[in-house]
């Protein structure tokens, strides 16, 4: 960016925070004079307007007034979250802070204003504020009789320090829940630098209530009964944000339990993870607050002080606190779901832990050996500068001015060397509830630049309709492009048409011109005398002296500059083609590149599954009271978003089985020698076109014998004692099939693993498990990369289409041409029956009901396929390829559609049926029972009408055959009379369409046969012919033809004619 | 008929059978008026020969050289058809399916569906989209003529409810539209009919 368009930006900014002060000035105002109904309002304005001059600020390193708007927002997000009132003192200092900043823009118009007194008057004034009301609740709780004193003498002095008078006032409490050791810390620090005190925290911590000394004391409790009632749109959008920070606090606490097994020194990324956690608690808590979902404010509050605590002050991280962090988290996520949701009870034992692990940590990180302690290259080099007792204070948690530093140094490029050259940070201190211990201990909380960046990544939610439709619209310009680049290969060919066409007219010129001089020289005189002669010239000139014009001269040189003319516009043509031709191409890539990326968005990585996972193995180990961790491999892998929603409810049940039915108790792991702690791990891989799942867990296998006891009972019919052990675990995914004599409240139901099964049968997946007794027990599920990425063979059935999914193909055959017209084939002595889809569907085009079954060519394929237990050999009539298909389901459309699963969308936007296998074999069964072809008869009266069109011609025939197809009625086709016999005789249609006049046989000869023929005598035949005469309708209608009409024929004609012959076939008499 | 139409449009929920009921007794009602107005009954209001009911705008079509009118709201699309993709076993009517943005829809051929003779080319099939709460289907008829609004004489209404519904399943009445000052007749298309009846429903499965 260059030095003018920055001064341009930053006088933008200054004018934007400019636009907002007189707003922000009159809004104060108002709630100065109390002449608002609306404070809540008025205030959230205010915050608005403030953080957005914040984040402006900050944006473009106006570094005094970001953070100056940073403390006015602390102090409105404080107020909004119902932890501060409204009083003369806020109003006064944030409208003299108004002011400030008017100042200051003004000052920034003309020099270089000092903002650094801007910052430093604004803090000074709002630490006060601070330090009024953050000590307040502390004592307001437990002060009770004194309480209504106390708050008189506070507003009776809000303008004569009263940390002074406060101080005065709580010196002589010794019940106070802040020891004098906090107060004589607090007020040293106070006086030594009271900007960097961070007093907020003293009331949450103080009290249990976030929430404000005037309020009654059961509004600051989680009432449970209490209705929490939130604005929608409000509700709406926490609940957007609290789902990303839930699902971020989640997935830290995976990555710190799968890395943590025992007591360990905090490392760096650990400080990284604790902090991302409490960040997202923080913001939760925050958000929750002004939007007044209260419980998700009280917890988030408790629960950031506990991460405080942990980030803060341990240096030791262990297996406990991640649990306390877990369940935590899991009451968190509770109560932001659900406020109502009693909670109490998880809430009152994790305060009573939380304490207790503070504690520990403490003790046994003084006993860590430094070197212990994983240091980062950084660290080593930079040691933390040692505290002295009198450094000032802030608090644990992180205040506006970081928030305003993060954003700088996280959308800044210089962001590095603010962090590096900023003021200190790390000195924050904590008071914690329970404590009347005091820790002083640093706090790291600047990071690399990159981690920073990473952590502000930006998202957008989309609704996934919208991707959807995002994907059609790509899928349509795909379409459309392919039909422009027909139309431009059209155009080519015509253009190729045209130049050849000029190249002969050119020749033709080129030929006439030296015809035409040739044939000028030895009759000179001629043309002189048409032209030349009259201006008296002819006589004088030999024509090879001069140029002796004529008409014709003169057409053949307008000819000449035409083709001239003709040459330039094809070459135009050509070269505007070509750039079509290239841009078409250019848009082709980028199409393509546009599909490519609408369908990564809807990839997502293994780890967005991850935390319910984990959260199940918690949960059910909690219940089962079994100690197991979970750990995941390869959770980045990526796949359609479809199919983890479809796997996580099977992953879930699998999970909860594994520690139910698989993991030993403790005690009896520790007797055969186990970890107490058992170990579930999930690795996903991808193999080739296939995402691989291995679950596997070190528990005690699968127990056969139960398996085998409880077959005996389900299944008296099977041969239960005949089956080993791979056969036995197959049981296992049957529906109903549980070895738990009880159900409980994870598993026992029967209906874990027919879930885990029906999940890959939709995923076009399998799953495969292997157990030792006594070793565990590993689960394999493999499934295609995408689950709309369907494995098929593109094949051809008659003239149709369509893609077989490999997973019910077994092999591809050839057969010879008896071979193919045998009922069944024999394969490594097998007999499997050959299924001729074509026929079986009734498709157009196919070599058995068209009757060339005998003349295709030298051998055929078929598919040998197996499905459900059938197994059989498809013949098709081509194999096309095999490609990944993207299965569209029928579903919201069609259902119930015989033989079709659903359909794939070509590249071109044409449409492939995908087979549904199981279907043919029921077709097949249905047809041989009736002895005819099935299906065509699946809806009764709307059987196809099988129309033979005889006719010499192929207009006729190609006409007819539209107008037949149109009505909807099957037509097929003979050239000649001998044609007709012939194919009558191989199907029977159900009526004839005859012509007259054909070579080999005309139509009343093949009308004799067919009259000869008991078998055809009642197949209605029509003639269609140009001969109108009586004599020929005669004639027709003495050889049993029963309608006779003349071409052109009349659409409504043809269509009464053939509609009335074809439902009354054994109609007598002719239709005429 | 009036009401009959308007239960295709999206605001007028069909499936309450509240409605279906008032729907029915403002039918007998109409009917009745128009036998006790054959017979001479004095006591009825004076007829309102003139007085003309909007309808609201319509798309019109040609289907086997009938005009026939859908309304707007129960139209998605209208256009050319590209592709269609036959599937087997299917009755004569039901063409396929096509690939509309990505979203696969079933052809019907209205034609054929009612039993006329099917006009449109082979080359160019002109479609509408038609769909309800449940439904979306597109059916291919002979010429799409544009957008109308349509109008229908209080009396006439009456009368040609009880004439049309003896006469045609899927027809819910004459309809008239002004071109050039000149009142056109039009057949009203009854989507509801179409959509719910037992020849579609047994093949197009509803699709929520």
């Amino acid at each position: 960016m260059t030095a003018a368009e920055q001064i341009s930006i930053v006088t933008e900014v200054i004018q934007e925070v400019e636009s907002y002060l007189p707003d922000m000035s009159s809004y104060l105002h108002a709630l100065a004079s109390s002449n608002t109904d609306h404070e809540e309002e008025t205030g959230k304005e205010l915050h608005r307007m403030t953080h957005t001059i914040k984040g402006t600020a900050a944006m473009v390193q106006l570094e005094e007034l970001s953070k100056t708007a940073a403390l006015m927002e602390d102090v409105l997000d404080d107020i909004l979250a119902g932890q501060q009132g409204w009083n003369k003192q806020v109003i006064q200092v944030m409208s003299n802070t108004v002011n400030d900043i008017g100042s200051y823009c003004i000052a920034l118009h003309k020099d270089t204003p000092d903002g650094v007194e801007l910052y430093h008057t604004a803090r000074a004034a709002f630490e006060e504020i601070k330090d009024t009301f953050s000590v307040q609740p502390a004592v307001a709780t437990e002060l009770s009789q004194e309480e209504g004193d106390l708050l008189a003498f506070l507003d009776g002095n809000e303008d004569d320090e009263p940390d002074d008078a406060f101080l005065q006032h709580f010196s002589g409490e010794e019940e106070s829940a802040v020891s004098e050791d906090d107060l004589a810390m607090l007020l040293g620090s106070s006086v030594s630098d009271p900007a960097e005190i961070k007093l907020e925290e003293l009331l949450g911590i103080e009290s249990d209530d976030p929430g404000e000394f005037d309020s009654d004391e059961e509004t600051v409790e989680l009432l449970p009964s209490a209705e929490v009632s939130i604005d929608q749109e409000l509700q709406e959008s926490f609940d957007e944000e609290a789902e990303e920070h839930l699902d971020n606090i989640g997935r830290q606490l995976n990555e710190l339990a799968s890395a943590i097994s025992e007591r360990t020194a905090v490392s760096e990324e650990f400080r990284e993870r604790l902090h991302s956690i409490r960040r997202s608690v923080h913001t939760l808590k925050g958000a929750a607050a002004v939007i007044g979902i209260e419980p998700v404010a009280a917890w988030g509050h408790d629960f950031e002080d506990f991460l405080d605590s942990l980030h803060d002050e341990s240096d030791t991280i262990s297996p406990r606190s991640i649990a306390a962090m877990q369940d935590g988290a899991d009451i968190l996520e509770k109560i932001a779901l659900n406020p109502n949701v009693d909670v109490s009870s998880e809430i009152s034992t994790l305060q009573d832990i939380f304490p207790t692990i503070t504690a520990d940590a403490a003790v046994n990180g003084e006993s860590i050996p430094e070197k212990a302690v994983p240091q980062t290259a950084k660290e080593q080099e930079s040691p933390e500068p040692a505290l002295a007792p009198d450094i000032p204070v802030e608090s644990g948690k992180e205040t506006s001015e970081e928030h305003a530093l993060h954003d700088r140094a996280a959308d800044s490029d210089e962001g590095e060397s603010f962090t590096d050259s900023g003021p200190t940070r790390e000195h924050i201190f904590s008071i914690r509830k329970e404590g009347s211990a005091k820790h002083f201990s640093p706090i790291r909380i600047a990071g690399s630049k990159n981690k920073r960046k990473q952590a502000r990544t930006r998202t957008l939610r989309v609704g996934s309709e919208k991707i959807a439709e995002l994907m059609g619209l790509s899928g349509d310009m795909a379409i459309n492009l392919s039909s422009f680049e027909n139309s431009s290969s059209s155009m080519q060919s015509g253009l190729n048409e045209f130049e050849i066409t000029l190249q002969r007219l050119k020749g033709i010129v080129s030929r006439l011109e030296t015809g035409d001089k040739q044939r000028s020289i030895p009759n000179l005189a001629a043309p002189a005398e048409n032209s030349l002669s009259r201006y008296g010239t002819a006589d004088e000139f030999d024509p090879l002296e001069m140029d002796h014009y004529s008409e014709f001269h003169i057409l053949l040189n307008s000819l000449n500059e035409a083709v001239v003319d003709l040459e330039s516009i094809s070459s135009q043509a050509f070269g505007v083609h070509d750039s079509w031709r290239l841009a078409v191409d250019r848009q082709r890539r980028i199409v393509g590149d546009v599909q490519g990326a609408v369908q990564s968005i809807q990839m997502t990585p293994f780890s967005t599954l991850s935390n319910r996972l984990y959260k199940t193995v918690r949960e059910s180990a909690r219940v089962t009271e079994k100690q197991v961790r979970l750990l995941i491999e390869g959770g980045s892998m990526e796949m359609d978003t479809h199919i983890w929603n479809v796997l996580a409810d099977a992953l879930m049940h699998m999970l909860r089985n594994c520690v139910d039915h698989g993991i030993e108790s403790a005690d009896e792991r520790l007797l055969i020698d186990k970890p107490e702690q058992a170990t579930i791990q999930i690795k996903c891989s991808r193999q080739g076109s296939h995402f691989v799942l291995r679950l596997s867990d070190d528990g005690g296998g699968l127990n056969y014998d139960a398996i085998r006891n409880r077959a005996l009972t389900l299944y008296p019919e099977t041969d239960v004692e005949g089956m080993n052990n791979k056969e036995l675990a197959a049981l296992i995914f049957r529906q109903g099939f549980s070895i738990r004599p009880k159900v409980t409240s994870i598993s026992g139901r029967g209906v874990g693993m027919d879930v885990v099964r029906n999940a890959l049968d939709q995923l076009n997946g399998f799953i495969e498990v292997s157990s030792d007794t006594g070793q565990g027990t590993e689960f394999i599920l493999s499934m295609p990369i995408a689950v709309a990425q369907l494995p098929a063979l593109m094949v051809m059935f008659g003239k149709q289409q369509f893609a077989v999914p490999m997973r019910d193909i077994s092999s591809v055959l050839r057969l010879s041409p008896q071979e193919r017209q045998k009922e069944t084939f024999t394969v490594n002595d097998e007999s499997f029956p050959l299924l001729r889809p074509a026929e079986l569907m009734a498709l157009e085009g196919s070599p058995d009901l068209t009757g060339d079954r005998d003349d295709c060519r030298d051998s055929s394929l078929a598919l040998a396929v197996e499905t459900s237990g059938r197994r059989g050999l498809l013949v098709a009539d081509a194999i096309i390829g095999q490609r990944n298909v993207v299965f569209k389901s029928l579903g919201s459309h069609l259902q119930n559609i015989s033989c079709v699963a659903g359909a794939t969308i070509l590249g071109d936007g044409s449409l492939v049926p995908i087979l549904q296998t199981e279907d043919l074999f029921n077709l097949a069964e249905t047809a041989a029972q009736c002895n005819d072809t099935a299906g065509s008869e699946k809806y009764g009266d709307e059987k196809t009408v099988e129309i033979l069109i005889v006719d010499d011609s192929i207009s006729i025939r190609k006409v007819l055959g539209n107008f037949i197809t149109a009505q909807g009625w099957q037509p097929t086709t003979a050239h000649d009379g001998v044609d007709a016999i012939n194919k009558i005789k191989e199907r029977k249609p159900d009526l004839v369409i005859l012509d007259i006049e054909m070579p080999r046989m005309n139509g009343f000869e093949v009308l004799q046969t067919l009259q000869s023929q008991s078998a055809y005598r009642d197949l209605p035949v029509l003639m269609l012919t140009s001969r109108s005469a009586v004599k020929y309708r005669e004639k027709a209608a003495g050889l049993g033809a029963r309608g006779f009409v003349t071409k052109p024929f009349k659409d409504e004609e043809l269509t009464s004619l053939i509609s009335s012959l074809t439902t009354q076939k054994l109609a007598k008499g002719p239709q005429y | 008929m009036t009401d009959q139409l308007l239960r295709t449009s999206p605001q007028t929920p069909p499936d309450t059978h509240e409605y279906e009921l008032l729907d029915l007794l403002k039918l007998i009602n109409d009917e009745l008026t128009v036998v006790l107005r054959a017979q001479g009954d004095d006591t009825l209001p004076a007829q309102k020969d003139k007085e003309l009911d909007n309808i609201g705008s319509h798309i019109c079509f040609e289907l086997g050289g009938q005009l026939l009118a859908i309304p707007l709201s129960a139209v998605l699309e209208v256009g050319d058809l590209q592709i269609l993709q036959a599937l087997p076993l299917l009755p004569h009517w039901l063409s396929g399916i096509t690939n509309i943005r990505g979203e696969i829809v079933s052809v019907v051929n209205l034609a054929l569906f009612l039993d006329r003779i099917n006009q449109s080319s082979v080359n160019r099939r002109p479609f509408l989209v038609v769909h309800d709460d449940t439904i979306k289907i597109l059916v291919t008829v002979d010429r799409v003529v544009g957008t109308r609004t349509l109008y229908i004489p209080s009396l006439e209404l009456s009368k040609r409810n009880a004439e049309t519904l003896s006469q045609a399943e899927y027809f819910a009445g004459r309809a008239i539209y002004k071109e050039q000052d000149e009142e056109q007749e039009i057949d009203l298309f009854d989507l509801h009919a179409f959509l719910s009846s037992r020849k579609l429903r047994e093949i197009v499965a509803a699709s929520h």
